[in-house]
């Protein structure tokens, strides 16, 4: 991404560490004394109540902010410093992102909240949906670790479940260090890889249903 | 194919700052492969949701030990 003025710093980074979703989110913080800044220093609490209402669910939020990040980011430095109103040019890129959103989606209505104190109050059904899909990720991730290799599945046990560091269960399996990062680093690609499935599947059980097939291999 | 080469670098940076003790040494090579491509910026961040969520996997464990324990 040409002149993407992203993150940060390590320190930054370290700041945010054991906590995922702010993690994410800082990643595209501008970075200081570029015309960027000034559209993306519209505080990023705004621009999360904002989206919120038309989300209302976090990760969703997550991956709209990106996106809204995203877009401000390929402006570029030229146009950015012709931009007379930055905050009204934040929240039109924030519309659109949260409006293509609901396109995508077809069968959310738009329901603009205007009273700000509404924005904090829980939606059950969406809290029983957010938990079940909660639950089945955990269920699909649980199936994909028996899966995995017993090596494997013991190292990330030992540090998911127990709380192992790398070291522990390096000197736990009388291991190489190096070994237990491996092993990790295959553990996460492979899980990953199964919700990334997971989600694709429904797609294209419709599409062999629309072919009127059982399955897409001839 | 490529998207599993990305997968297994995002995997393997994930890990690696994760379990780095300071990550002021990693950091300049990581976000260079960040901004490399956008590709890898949403791998990334899929890997790391995925590894949140498998946070959760140790009261999801327990509550599945609990319950084979009261069917013995």
């Amino acid at each position: 991404m040409p002149g993407a003025a992203f993150v940060t710093s390590s320190a930054q980074y370290a700041d945010t560490v054991g906590d995922g979703r702010r993690r994410q989110r800082d990643f595209l913080r501008p970075r200081q004394g570029s015309c960027l800044e000034k559209l993306l220093a519209v505080e990023q609490r705004v621009l999360i109540s904002w989206l919120w209402k038309f989300t209302h669910d976090s990760w969703v939020l997550d991956d709209l902010l990106q996106e809204v990040y995203e877009r401000l980011l390929r402006v570029g430095e030229t146009r950015a410093a012709s931009i007379e109103s930055v905050p009204g040019y934040v929240f039109g890129v924030c519309r659109h992102v949260a409006l293509d959103w609901q396109h995508r989606k077809r069968s959310l209505p738009l329901d603009y909240v205007a009273d700000p104190e509404l924005l904090t109050m829980a939606d059950p059904q969406r809290d029983v949906e957010r938990i079940v899909a909660s639950q089945q990720e955990i269920q699909l991730l649980m199936k994909e670790i028996w899966r995995l290799p017993a090596r494997c599945r013991r190292i990330l046990v030992l540090v998911k479940v127990f709380g192992y560091s790398a070291k522990e269960v390096a000197a736990e399996l009388k291991i190489a260090e190096t070994t237990v990062k491996k092993q990790l680093q295959i553990a996460a690609a492979r899980c990953t890889e199964a919700l990334e499935d997971k989600q694709s599947r429904p797609g294209l059980q419709l599409l062999c249903k629309l072919m009127g097939r059982r399955s897409l291999r001839a | 194919m490529r998207s599993s080469r990305v997968r297994a670098a995002a995997a393997r940076w994930l890990i690696e700052l994760e379990l780095a003790e300071s990550i002021d040494a990693i950091w300049p090579r990581f976000d260079a492969w960040l901004r490399e491509n956008p590709e890898h910026q949403r791998t990334y961040l899929r890997i790391e949701k995925t590894w949140r969520a498998l946070d959760g996997l140790g009261s999801a464990w327990q509550a599945q030990a609990t319950r084979a324990k009261r069917r013995r």
